[in-house]
Protein backbone atom coordinates (compact mmCIF):
# COMPACT_ATOMS: atom_id res chain seq x y z
CA UNK A 1 0.00 0.00 0.00
CA UNK A 2 2.95 2.44 1.39
CA UNK A 3 4.34 1.61 -2.52
CA UNK A 4 1.65 2.42 -4.54
CA UNK A 5 0.84 5.31 -2.11
CA UNK A 6 4.90 6.41 -3.45
CA UNK A 7 4.47 5.63 -6.95
CA UNK A 8 1.21 7.61 -7.43
CA UNK A 9 3.12 10.57 -5.58
CA UNK A 10 5.14 10.16 -9.01
CA UNK A 11 2.18 9.78 -10.86
CA UNK A 12 1.00 12.99 -9.51
CA UNK A 13 3.87 15.45 -9.58
CA UNK A 14 4.17 14.17 -12.92
CA UNK A 15 1.16 15.30 -14.29
CA UNK A 16 0.45 18.18 -12.13
CA UNK A 17 3.79 19.23 -12.80
CA UNK A 18 4.80 19.96 -9.32
CA UNK A 19 7.87 18.25 -7.91
CA UNK A 20 6.92 19.75 -4.45
CA UNK A 21 3.04 17.91 -4.37
CA UNK A 22 2.84 16.03 -1.37
CA UNK A 23 -0.26 13.65 -1.50
CA UNK A 24 -1.66 11.62 1.46
CA UNK A 25 -4.79 9.08 1.42
CA UNK A 26 -6.63 11.86 2.73
CA UNK A 27 -6.08 14.38 -0.30
CA UNK A 28 -8.99 15.61 -2.30
CA UNK A 29 -9.48 16.66 -5.77
CA UNK A 30 -10.60 20.32 -4.27
CA UNK A 31 -7.09 20.04 -2.36
CA UNK A 32 -5.16 19.88 -5.68
CA UNK A 33 -5.04 23.14 -8.12
CA UNK A 34 -6.06 22.00 -11.89
CA UNK A 35 -6.96 18.49 -10.66
CA UNK A 36 -10.85 19.29 -12.84
CA UNK A 37 -12.75 16.55 -14.99
CA UNK A 38 -9.91 17.29 -17.91
CA UNK A 39 -6.52 16.42 -15.59
CA UNK A 40 -8.40 13.58 -14.05
CA UNK A 41 -8.73 11.32 -16.88
CA UNK A 42 -4.63 12.95 -17.56
CA UNK A 43 -3.99 11.35 -14.49
CA UNK A 44 -6.14 7.99 -14.33
CA UNK A 45 -4.64 7.27 -17.69
CA UNK A 46 -0.92 7.89 -16.78
CA UNK A 47 -2.01 5.86 -13.49
CA UNK A 48 -2.77 3.10 -15.78
CA UNK A 49 0.38 2.96 -17.85
CA UNK A 50 2.43 3.34 -14.58
CA UNK A 51 0.90 0.43 -12.77
CA UNK A 52 -0.05 -1.26 -16.35
CA UNK A 53 -3.78 -2.10 -15.45
CA UNK A 54 -6.49 -0.61 -17.14
CA UNK A 55 -9.54 0.59 -15.11
CA UNK A 56 -13.27 0.49 -16.05
CA UNK A 57 -15.30 3.84 -15.67
CA UNK A 58 -17.49 2.61 -12.96
CA UNK A 59 -13.89 2.10 -10.80
CA UNK A 60 -12.56 5.74 -11.57
CA UNK A 61 -16.04 7.56 -11.46
CA UNK A 62 -16.71 8.74 -7.76
CA UNK A 63 -13.72 8.27 -6.22
CA UNK A 64 -13.33 10.23 -3.10
CA UNK A 65 -9.46 10.83 -2.47
CA UNK A 66 -6.59 9.42 -3.09
CA UNK A 67 -6.44 6.70 -0.56
CA UNK A 68 -9.73 5.44 -2.55
CA UNK A 69 -7.66 5.42 -5.54
CA UNK A 70 -4.86 3.39 -3.92
CA UNK A 71 -7.42 1.23 -2.48
CA UNK A 72 -8.46 0.67 -6.46
CA UNK A 73 -4.97 0.14 -7.35
CA UNK A 74 -3.86 -2.26 -4.42
CA UNK A 75 -6.89 -4.57 -5.51
CA UNK A 76 -6.64 -4.50 -9.08
CA UNK A 77 -3.54 -5.48 -8.72
CA UNK A 78 -4.12 -8.09 -6.34
CA UNK A 79 -6.67 -9.50 -8.54
CA UNK B 1 -48.55 23.21 -10.84
CA UNK B 2 -45.13 26.14 -11.18
CA UNK B 3 -43.73 27.55 -8.56
CA UNK B 4 -44.45 30.98 -9.53
CA UNK B 5 -48.12 29.75 -9.75
CA UNK B 6 -50.70 30.62 -7.87
CA UNK B 7 -52.01 27.37 -6.81
CA UNK B 8 -48.32 26.91 -5.64
CA UNK B 9 -48.06 29.48 -3.29
CA UNK B 10 -51.50 28.40 -2.06
CA UNK B 11 -49.87 24.27 -2.20
CA UNK B 12 -46.54 24.71 -0.50
CA UNK B 13 -48.21 26.46 3.00
CA UNK B 14 -50.53 23.55 3.83
CA UNK B 15 -47.70 21.01 2.64
CA UNK B 16 -45.15 22.53 5.03
CA UNK B 17 -47.82 22.36 7.96
CA UNK B 18 -49.35 19.14 6.91
CA UNK B 19 -45.76 17.87 6.77
CA UNK B 20 -44.10 19.52 10.15
CA UNK B 21 -47.48 18.63 12.02
CA UNK B 22 -47.20 14.77 11.46
CA UNK B 23 -43.43 15.01 13.14
CA UNK B 24 -42.95 10.83 12.32
CA UNK B 25 -40.08 10.22 9.53
CA UNK B 26 -42.48 7.63 7.99
CA UNK B 27 -45.63 9.62 8.37
CA UNK B 28 -44.02 12.70 6.64
CA UNK B 29 -42.18 10.64 3.98
CA UNK B 30 -45.50 9.30 2.74
CA UNK B 31 -47.33 12.28 3.32
CA UNK B 32 -44.42 14.00 0.82
CA UNK B 33 -45.18 11.42 -1.67
CA UNK B 34 -48.57 12.29 -2.02
CA UNK B 35 -47.95 15.99 -2.45
CA UNK B 36 -45.55 15.37 -5.10
CA UNK B 37 -47.94 13.48 -7.17
CA UNK B 38 -50.01 16.41 -6.88
CA UNK B 39 -47.98 18.67 -7.77
CA UNK B 40 -47.01 16.65 -10.67
CA UNK B 41 -50.97 15.77 -11.35
CA UNK B 42 -51.75 19.36 -11.12
CA UNK B 43 -50.01 19.91 -14.44
CA UNK B 44 -52.11 16.78 -16.05
CA UNK B 45 -53.38 13.96 -14.35
CA UNK B 46 -51.94 11.48 -16.84
CA UNK B 47 -48.49 12.39 -15.58
CA UNK B 48 -48.16 10.49 -11.93
CA UNK B 49 -48.76 7.30 -13.96
CA UNK B 50 -45.54 7.81 -16.30
CA UNK B 51 -43.40 8.99 -13.24
CA UNK B 52 -44.32 6.11 -10.73
CA UNK B 53 -43.99 3.88 -13.93
CA UNK B 54 -40.34 5.56 -14.37
CA UNK B 55 -39.31 5.14 -11.07
CA UNK B 56 -41.29 1.60 -10.40
CA UNK B 57 -38.85 0.38 -13.23
CA UNK B 58 -35.70 1.61 -11.31
CA UNK B 59 -36.86 0.01 -7.90
CA UNK B 60 -37.49 -2.64 -9.23
CA UNK B 61 -34.07 -3.05 -11.18
CA UNK B 62 -32.09 -2.24 -8.39
CA UNK B 63 -33.41 -4.97 -6.36
CA UNK B 64 -32.67 -7.42 -9.66
CA UNK B 65 -29.08 -6.51 -9.37
CA UNK B 66 -28.75 -7.11 -5.96
CA UNK B 67 -30.49 -10.30 -6.32
CA UNK B 68 -28.09 -11.71 -9.33
CA UNK B 69 -25.27 -9.85 -9.17
CA UNK B 70 -24.00 -11.65 -11.91
CA UNK B 71 -26.58 -10.95 -14.84
CA UNK B 72 -26.17 -7.01 -13.51
CA UNK B 73 -24.65 -5.83 -17.08
CA UNK B 74 -27.93 -7.19 -18.45
CA UNK B 75 -29.91 -5.59 -16.05
CA UNK B 76 -28.60 -2.35 -16.35
CA UNK B 77 -28.49 -2.61 -20.01
CA UNK B 78 -32.11 -3.10 -19.93
CA UNK B 79 -32.77 -0.31 -17.87
CA UNK B 80 -30.65 2.23 -19.41
CA UNK B 81 -32.17 1.42 -23.02
CA UNK B 82 -36.16 1.37 -21.27
CA UNK B 83 -34.75 4.73 -20.05
CA UNK B 84 -33.59 6.01 -23.63
CA UNK B 85 -36.19 4.41 -25.78
CA UNK B 86 -39.38 6.16 -23.26
CA UNK B 87 -37.52 9.88 -23.11
CA UNK B 88 -36.71 9.63 -26.77
CA UNK B 89 -40.24 8.86 -27.65
CA UNK B 90 -41.81 11.72 -26.19
CA UNK B 91 -39.27 14.11 -26.67
CA UNK B 92 -38.40 13.28 -30.28
CA UNK B 93 -41.52 12.57 -31.67
CA UNK B 94 -43.12 15.83 -32.68
CA UNK B 95 -39.50 16.05 -35.14
CA UNK B 96 -39.83 12.31 -36.03
CA UNK B 97 -43.23 12.68 -37.26
CA UNK B 98 -42.34 16.31 -39.22
CA UNK B 99 -38.98 15.18 -40.59
CA UNK B 100 -38.80 11.94 -40.97
CA UNK B 101 -42.56 10.25 -41.38
CA UNK B 102 -43.65 12.09 -43.98
CA UNK B 103 -40.52 10.80 -46.01
CA UNK B 104 -41.41 7.19 -45.35
CA UNK B 105 -45.26 7.40 -45.93
CA UNK B 106 -47.95 8.88 -48.01
CA UNK B 107 -48.50 12.78 -46.47
CA UNK B 108 -52.04 11.24 -45.77
CA UNK B 109 -50.71 8.57 -43.47
CA UNK B 110 -48.12 11.07 -41.84
CA UNK B 111 -50.91 13.70 -41.17
CA UNK B 112 -52.51 10.90 -39.27
CA UNK B 113 -49.54 10.08 -37.30
CA UNK B 114 -48.76 14.13 -36.46
CA UNK B 115 -51.74 14.21 -35.33
CA UNK B 116 -51.45 12.28 -32.25
CA UNK B 117 -49.40 15.30 -30.71
CA UNK B 118 -47.10 13.35 -28.33
CA UNK B 119 -46.06 15.57 -26.33
CA UNK B 120 -42.93 16.06 -23.97
CA UNK B 121 -43.95 15.22 -20.34
CA UNK B 122 -42.70 17.60 -17.82
CA UNK B 123 -39.87 16.96 -15.92
CA UNK B 124 -39.40 13.69 -17.68
CA UNK B 125 -35.97 14.10 -18.86
CA UNK B 126 -35.03 15.00 -15.45
CA UNK B 127 -36.39 12.51 -13.39
CA UNK B 128 -35.38 9.86 -15.61
CA UNK B 129 -31.71 11.17 -15.14
CA UNK B 130 -32.02 11.18 -11.21
CA UNK B 131 -33.63 7.72 -10.68
CA UNK B 132 -31.37 6.31 -13.24
CA UNK B 133 -28.20 7.36 -11.62
CA UNK B 134 -29.53 5.26 -8.36
CA UNK B 135 -30.17 2.36 -10.77
CA UNK B 136 -26.43 2.24 -12.15
CA UNK B 137 -24.63 3.38 -8.74
CA UNK B 138 -26.27 -0.03 -7.06
CA UNK B 139 -24.88 -1.39 -10.51
CA UNK B 140 -21.45 -0.48 -9.98
CA UNK B 141 -21.44 -1.05 -6.48
CA UNK B 142 -21.31 2.43 -5.22
CA UNK B 143 -24.63 2.50 -2.93
CA UNK B 144 -26.88 -0.15 -1.44
CA UNK B 145 -29.95 -1.16 -2.99
CA UNK B 146 -33.04 0.35 -1.60
CA UNK B 147 -36.19 -2.12 -0.65
CA UNK B 148 -38.60 0.46 1.30
CA UNK B 149 -40.62 1.70 -1.80
CA UNK B 150 -42.19 4.75 0.26
CA UNK B 151 -38.55 6.34 0.71
CA UNK B 152 -38.06 5.07 -2.51
CA UNK B 153 -40.57 6.34 -4.09
CA UNK B 154 -40.28 9.42 -2.56
CA UNK B 155 -36.21 9.97 -3.70
CA UNK B 156 -37.92 9.19 -7.99
CA UNK B 157 -40.91 11.83 -7.44
CA UNK B 158 -39.53 14.07 -4.72
CA UNK B 159 -42.07 17.40 -5.54
CA UNK B 160 -38.85 20.46 -5.34
CA UNK B 161 -36.74 18.74 -7.74
CA UNK B 162 -39.09 17.14 -10.19
CA UNK B 163 -39.37 19.33 -13.20
CA UNK B 164 -36.23 21.14 -14.25
CA UNK B 165 -33.79 19.73 -11.51
CA UNK B 166 -31.44 19.84 -9.57
CA UNK B 167 -31.02 16.04 -11.31
CA UNK B 168 -30.25 15.25 -8.06
CA UNK B 169 -27.84 11.66 -6.70
CA UNK B 170 -29.11 9.18 -4.39
CA UNK B 171 -26.09 9.65 -1.96
CA UNK B 172 -27.51 13.10 -1.39
CA UNK B 173 -30.83 12.68 -1.05
CA UNK B 174 -31.88 9.12 0.41
CA UNK B 175 -29.49 8.85 3.65
CA UNK B 176 -31.65 12.59 4.18
CA UNK B 177 -35.49 10.52 3.44
CA UNK B 178 -34.27 7.78 5.71
CA UNK B 179 -33.39 10.16 9.01
CA UNK B 180 -35.33 11.73 11.50
CA UNK B 181 -35.95 15.25 10.62
CA UNK B 182 -36.75 18.00 13.04
CA UNK B 183 -38.54 21.18 12.63
CA UNK B 184 -35.42 23.72 12.51
CA UNK B 185 -36.18 27.47 12.75
CA UNK B 186 -33.11 28.74 11.40
CA UNK B 187 -33.11 26.53 8.75
CA UNK B 188 -36.90 27.28 7.58
CA UNK B 189 -36.07 31.38 7.52
CA UNK B 190 -32.87 30.39 5.42
CA UNK B 191 -35.00 28.46 2.89
CA UNK B 192 -37.43 30.93 2.63
CA UNK B 193 -35.27 33.57 2.20
CA UNK B 194 -33.03 31.32 -0.65
CA UNK B 195 -36.64 30.82 -2.31
CA UNK B 196 -38.21 34.63 -2.24
CA UNK B 197 -34.20 35.45 -4.26
CA UNK B 198 -35.26 32.54 -6.39
CA UNK B 199 -38.68 34.14 -6.90
CA UNK B 200 -37.28 37.33 -7.70
CA UNK B 201 -34.63 36.27 -10.08
CA UNK B 202 -37.77 34.51 -12.29
CA UNK B 203 -40.40 37.23 -11.75
CA UNK B 204 -38.40 40.67 -11.45
CA UNK B 205 -35.56 39.86 -13.54
CA UNK B 206 -35.93 37.11 -16.36
CA UNK B 207 -39.55 37.75 -16.86
CA UNK B 208 -39.06 41.34 -17.08
CA UNK B 209 -36.06 41.19 -20.01
CA UNK B 210 -37.96 37.65 -21.37
CA UNK B 211 -40.61 39.93 -24.26
CA UNK B 212 -37.46 42.14 -25.29
CA UNK B 213 -35.23 39.38 -25.90
CA UNK B 214 -38.10 37.29 -27.81
CA UNK B 215 -38.39 40.88 -30.27
CA UNK B 216 -34.76 40.84 -30.58
CA UNK B 217 -34.30 37.16 -31.81
CA UNK B 218 -37.74 37.65 -34.04
CA UNK B 219 -37.29 40.73 -35.68
CA UNK B 220 -37.46 39.89 -39.71
CA UNK B 221 -34.28 42.30 -40.08
CA UNK B 222 -32.30 42.62 -37.20
CA UNK B 223 -29.16 44.85 -36.75
CA UNK B 224 -25.81 43.58 -35.65
CA UNK B 225 -26.73 45.34 -32.22
CA UNK B 226 -30.04 44.09 -32.13
CA UNK B 227 -28.62 40.71 -32.25
CA UNK B 228 -26.07 41.22 -29.60
CA UNK B 229 -28.03 42.78 -27.17
CA UNK B 230 -30.59 40.77 -27.56
CA UNK B 231 -28.04 37.24 -26.81
CA UNK B 232 -26.52 39.61 -23.95
CA UNK B 233 -30.03 39.36 -22.64
CA UNK B 234 -30.60 35.68 -23.06
CA UNK B 235 -27.23 35.17 -21.24
CA UNK B 236 -28.51 36.77 -18.60
CA UNK B 237 -32.49 35.45 -19.07
CA UNK B 238 -30.67 31.86 -19.00
CA UNK B 239 -29.15 32.50 -15.98
CA UNK B 240 -31.87 34.16 -14.27
CA UNK B 241 -34.90 32.01 -15.23
CA UNK B 242 -33.03 28.64 -13.98
CA UNK B 243 -30.75 29.72 -11.17
CA UNK B 244 -33.95 31.15 -9.78
CA UNK B 245 -35.90 28.14 -10.14
CA UNK B 246 -33.24 26.14 -9.04
CA UNK B 247 -33.15 28.57 -5.58
CA UNK B 248 -36.79 28.26 -5.48
CA UNK B 249 -36.62 24.62 -5.41
CA UNK B 250 -33.69 24.38 -3.14
CA UNK B 251 -35.45 27.02 -0.55
CA UNK B 252 -38.57 25.03 -0.18
CA UNK B 253 -36.46 21.47 0.22
CA UNK B 254 -34.61 23.30 2.85
CA UNK B 255 -37.86 24.45 4.75
CA UNK B 256 -38.71 21.14 4.96
CA UNK B 257 -35.33 19.78 6.25
CA UNK B 258 -34.14 18.23 3.09
CA UNK B 259 -30.74 19.90 1.58
CA UNK B 260 -30.78 19.49 -2.34
CA UNK B 261 -27.51 20.43 -4.28
CA UNK B 262 -26.10 23.49 -5.48
CA UNK B 263 -26.72 24.25 -9.13
CA UNK B 264 -25.56 26.99 -10.37
CA UNK B 265 -22.15 28.77 -8.72
CA UNK B 266 -21.74 31.95 -10.66
CA UNK B 267 -21.26 30.26 -13.93
CA UNK B 268 -19.97 33.78 -15.93
CA UNK B 269 -17.00 34.32 -13.67
CA UNK B 270 -15.70 31.11 -15.49
CA UNK B 271 -12.03 31.27 -16.85
CA UNK B 272 -12.01 28.50 -18.29
CA UNK B 273 -14.85 26.07 -20.48
CA UNK B 274 -13.97 23.53 -18.47
CA UNK B 275 -14.72 25.48 -14.79
CA UNK B 276 -17.50 26.76 -17.02
CA UNK B 277 -19.43 23.03 -16.35
CA UNK B 278 -18.68 23.20 -12.83
CA UNK B 279 -20.87 26.22 -12.31
CA UNK B 280 -23.28 25.49 -15.01
CA UNK B 281 -26.00 22.92 -14.25
CA UNK B 282 -24.02 21.44 -12.01
CA UNK B 283 -25.88 18.44 -11.23
CA UNK B 284 -26.69 17.71 -15.02
CA UNK B 285 -22.72 18.52 -15.42
CA UNK B 286 -21.68 16.39 -13.03
CA UNK B 287 -23.99 13.71 -13.88
CA UNK B 288 -23.18 13.38 -17.66
CA UNK B 289 -19.48 13.45 -15.92
CA UNK B 290 -19.65 10.68 -14.06
CA UNK B 291 -22.21 8.44 -16.23
CA UNK B 292 -21.08 9.92 -20.49
CA UNK B 293 -17.82 11.12 -20.21
CA UNK B 294 -16.39 8.75 -17.61
CA UNK B 295 -17.38 5.94 -19.82
CA UNK B 296 -16.85 7.52 -22.88
CA UNK B 297 -12.86 7.54 -22.01
CA UNK B 298 -12.76 4.63 -19.83
CA UNK B 299 -15.28 2.14 -21.53
CA UNK B 300 -13.84 -0.70 -23.41
CA UNK B 301 -16.38 0.20 -26.25
CA UNK B 302 -14.93 3.03 -26.80
CA UNK B 303 -11.34 2.43 -26.07
CA UNK B 304 -11.26 -0.39 -28.87
CA UNK B 305 -13.76 0.82 -31.31
CA UNK B 306 -14.09 4.56 -31.38
CA UNK B 307 -10.80 5.82 -32.61
CA UNK B 308 -9.70 8.51 -34.53
CA UNK B 309 -7.55 7.89 -37.61
CA UNK B 310 -3.83 9.19 -37.66
CA UNK B 311 -3.72 10.43 -34.38
CA UNK B 312 -0.53 8.11 -33.55
CA UNK B 313 -0.34 6.48 -29.80
CA UNK B 314 -3.18 7.02 -28.40
CA UNK B 315 -2.76 9.85 -25.34
CA UNK B 316 -4.71 11.58 -23.00
CA UNK B 317 -5.33 14.61 -24.91
CA UNK B 318 -7.13 12.22 -27.78
CA UNK B 319 -9.01 10.74 -25.16
CA UNK B 320 -10.37 13.80 -23.61
CA UNK B 321 -11.16 15.24 -27.39
CA UNK B 322 -13.16 11.94 -27.94
CA UNK B 323 -14.81 12.03 -24.61
CA UNK B 324 -16.12 15.43 -24.76
CA UNK B 325 -17.18 15.08 -28.43
CA UNK B 326 -18.99 12.24 -27.34
CA UNK B 327 -20.47 13.93 -24.01
CA UNK B 328 -21.63 17.68 -25.59
CA UNK B 329 -22.67 15.45 -28.63
CA UNK B 330 -25.16 13.93 -25.99
CA UNK B 331 -26.02 17.34 -23.98
CA UNK B 332 -26.65 18.54 -27.55
CA UNK B 333 -29.10 16.17 -28.43
CA UNK B 334 -30.90 16.13 -25.25
CA UNK B 335 -31.10 19.98 -25.26
CA UNK B 336 -33.16 19.35 -28.60
CA UNK B 337 -33.55 17.69 -32.18
CA UNK B 338 -32.99 20.87 -34.17
CA UNK B 339 -29.46 21.86 -35.37
CA UNK B 340 -28.61 24.93 -33.38
CA UNK B 341 -28.99 22.84 -30.11
CA UNK B 342 -26.76 20.11 -32.32
CA UNK B 343 -24.30 22.93 -32.96
CA UNK B 344 -24.21 24.17 -29.06
CA UNK B 345 -23.06 20.82 -27.76
CA UNK B 346 -20.06 20.51 -31.00
CA UNK B 347 -19.35 24.22 -30.48
CA UNK B 348 -18.34 23.55 -26.51
CA UNK B 349 -16.52 19.96 -27.46
CA UNK B 350 -14.54 22.39 -30.16
CA UNK B 351 -13.45 24.75 -27.46
CA UNK B 352 -13.00 22.57 -24.82
CA UNK B 353 -10.06 20.49 -27.00
CA UNK B 354 -8.73 23.47 -27.72
CA UNK B 355 -8.93 24.62 -24.26
CA UNK B 356 -7.02 21.38 -23.51
CA UNK B 357 -4.96 21.49 -26.04
CA UNK B 358 -3.44 25.15 -25.02
CA UNK B 359 -3.18 24.37 -21.10
CA UNK B 360 -0.89 21.27 -21.42
CA UNK B 361 1.69 23.47 -23.39
CA UNK B 362 1.39 26.48 -21.14
CA UNK B 363 4.72 27.18 -19.13
CA UNK B 364 4.20 25.76 -15.20
CA UNK B 365 4.31 29.19 -13.73
CA UNK B 366 1.64 30.37 -16.19
CA UNK B 367 -0.69 27.85 -14.95
CA UNK B 368 -0.28 29.19 -11.43
CA UNK B 369 -0.92 32.89 -11.77
CA UNK B 370 -4.23 33.70 -10.73
CA UNK B 371 -4.19 37.33 -12.17
CA UNK B 372 -4.78 35.36 -15.69
CA UNK B 373 -8.02 35.45 -14.40
CA UNK B 374 -8.84 38.86 -15.24
CA UNK B 375 -8.01 38.42 -18.86
CA UNK B 376 -9.60 34.49 -18.99
CA UNK B 377 -12.97 35.63 -17.52
CA UNK B 378 -13.67 38.20 -19.52
CA UNK B 379 -12.48 35.93 -22.59
CA UNK B 380 -14.80 33.07 -21.49
CA UNK B 381 -17.75 35.35 -20.47
CA UNK B 382 -17.04 36.23 -24.73
CA UNK B 383 -17.20 32.45 -25.54
CA UNK B 384 -20.23 31.75 -23.62
CA UNK B 385 -22.45 34.79 -24.96
CA UNK B 386 -21.14 33.12 -28.49
CA UNK B 387 -22.76 29.82 -27.28
CA UNK B 388 -25.54 31.25 -25.58
CA UNK B 389 -26.47 33.30 -28.83
CA UNK B 390 -26.39 29.57 -31.30
CA UNK B 391 -28.52 28.01 -28.23
CA UNK B 392 -30.95 30.67 -28.97
CA UNK B 393 -31.45 30.58 -32.51
CA UNK B 394 -34.34 29.22 -34.41
CA UNK B 395 -32.29 28.26 -36.89
CA UNK B 396 -28.76 27.49 -37.70
CA UNK B 397 -29.39 29.43 -41.90
CA UNK B 398 -31.14 32.77 -39.22
CA UNK B 399 -27.61 32.11 -36.81
CA UNK B 400 -25.22 32.39 -40.10
CA UNK B 401 -27.36 35.46 -41.37
CA UNK B 402 -27.03 36.98 -37.90
CA UNK B 403 -23.11 36.77 -37.41
CA UNK B 404 -22.27 37.70 -41.01
CA UNK B 405 -23.64 41.19 -40.10
CA UNK B 406 -22.27 44.90 -40.80
CA UNK B 407 -21.40 45.50 -36.85
CA UNK B 408 -21.95 49.52 -37.91
CA UNK B 409 -25.14 49.10 -40.12
CA UNK B 410 -28.51 49.54 -38.40
CA UNK B 411 -31.07 52.68 -38.74
CA UNK B 412 -30.71 55.62 -35.49
CA UNK B 413 -34.28 53.30 -34.37
CA UNK B 414 -32.31 50.01 -34.44
CA UNK B 415 -29.43 51.40 -31.92
CA UNK B 416 -32.04 53.38 -29.84
CA UNK B 417 -33.44 49.85 -29.53
CA UNK B 418 -30.10 48.23 -28.94
CA UNK B 419 -28.94 51.04 -26.44
CA UNK B 420 -32.44 49.98 -24.52
CA UNK B 421 -31.58 46.19 -24.67
CA UNK B 422 -27.91 47.33 -22.94
CA UNK B 423 -30.02 48.88 -20.21
CA UNK B 424 -32.45 46.01 -19.50
CA UNK B 425 -29.14 44.06 -19.51
CA UNK B 426 -27.67 46.56 -16.85
CA UNK B 427 -31.05 46.33 -15.10
CA UNK B 428 -31.27 42.27 -14.91
CA UNK B 429 -27.30 41.90 -13.89
CA UNK B 430 -27.19 44.28 -11.17
CA UNK B 431 -28.57 42.17 -8.37
CA UNK B 432 -26.37 39.32 -9.60
CA UNK B 433 -23.63 41.72 -9.22
CA UNK B 434 -24.20 42.60 -5.68
CA UNK B 435 -25.34 39.08 -5.32
CA UNK B 436 -21.24 38.06 -5.74
CA UNK B 437 -20.25 40.93 -3.70
CA UNK B 438 -22.85 40.07 -0.67
CA UNK B 439 -21.87 36.89 -0.81
CA UNK B 440 -18.02 36.70 -1.32
CA UNK B 441 -17.24 40.18 0.95
CA UNK B 442 -20.06 41.52 2.90
CA UNK B 443 -22.49 38.19 4.13
CA UNK B 444 -18.98 36.78 6.57
CA UNK B 445 -18.35 40.68 7.74
CA UNK B 446 -22.15 41.95 8.65
CA UNK B 447 -23.80 38.88 9.87
CA UNK B 448 -23.44 39.37 13.26
CA UNK B 449 -24.00 42.86 13.21
CA UNK B 450 -27.43 44.29 15.17
CA UNK B 451 -28.76 45.60 12.29
CA UNK B 452 -28.14 42.40 9.90
CA UNK B 453 -31.68 40.99 10.82
CA UNK B 454 -33.86 43.99 10.06
CA UNK B 455 -32.00 44.73 6.53
CA UNK B 456 -31.94 41.30 5.71
CA UNK B 457 -35.87 41.18 6.27
CA UNK B 458 -36.57 44.51 4.81
CA UNK B 459 -34.76 42.82 1.47
CA UNK B 460 -36.89 39.89 1.35
CA UNK B 461 -40.02 42.08 1.84
CA UNK B 462 -39.21 43.40 -1.22
CA UNK B 463 -38.39 40.04 -2.96
CA UNK B 464 -42.07 39.11 -1.58
CA UNK B 465 -43.73 42.01 -3.24
CA UNK B 466 -42.07 41.83 -6.51
CA UNK B 467 -43.27 38.13 -6.76
CA UNK B 468 -46.81 38.65 -5.55
CA UNK B 469 -47.07 42.14 -7.76
CA UNK B 470 -45.76 40.42 -10.70
CA UNK B 471 -47.27 36.79 -10.20
CA UNK B 472 -49.83 37.11 -11.97
CA UNK B 473 -48.12 38.40 -15.40
CA UNK B 474 -45.15 36.39 -15.04
CA UNK B 475 -44.89 33.50 -17.38
CA UNK B 476 -45.41 30.13 -15.34
CA UNK B 477 -42.61 28.47 -18.00
CA UNK B 478 -39.12 28.44 -16.99
CA UNK B 479 -36.75 27.81 -20.01
CA UNK B 480 -35.88 24.66 -18.71
CA UNK B 481 -39.45 23.18 -18.50
CA UNK B 482 -38.69 22.46 -22.61
CA UNK B 483 -35.86 19.89 -21.61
Amino acid sequence: MADTLSKLQDVFRDVFEDDDLVITRATTAAQVSAWDSVMHVTLMMAAERAFKLRFKSGEVTGLKNVGELVDLVDRRLGG
Amino acid sequence: MSFVDTDFLLFFPVVFIGYWLLQKRRWQNIFLLLASQVFYGWFDLRLPLLLLAVTGMNYGAAILVDRHPEQKGRILAAAVVLSVVNLCTFKYFGWFAAEIIPKLVGPEEAGRIAALHVALPLGLSFYTFHNLAYTIDVSRGRLRVRRDPIDYFLYGSYFPQLVAGPVERPQNVLPQLESERHFDWSRVTSGLGLALWGGFKKVALADAISPYVDLMFLHQDPSWAMVWTGALGFTIQAVTDFSGYTDIARGTSRMLGIELMDNFAHPYLAATPMEFWTRWHISFSTWLRDYVYMPACFSDFVRDWITIPFTGEWSPFWNTARALAITMLVSGIWHGSTANFILWGAYYAVIGTIYAAIVARLPKKWKKDSRWRYLTVPVMFGFTLFGMHIFRQPSVPVLLKHLTLNPLGGTPEQWTVSASMLGLCAYAALPLGLAVVYERFLAPRVKDAPWFLPVRTTVWAVFAVAIFSSVRTSSGDFIYFQF
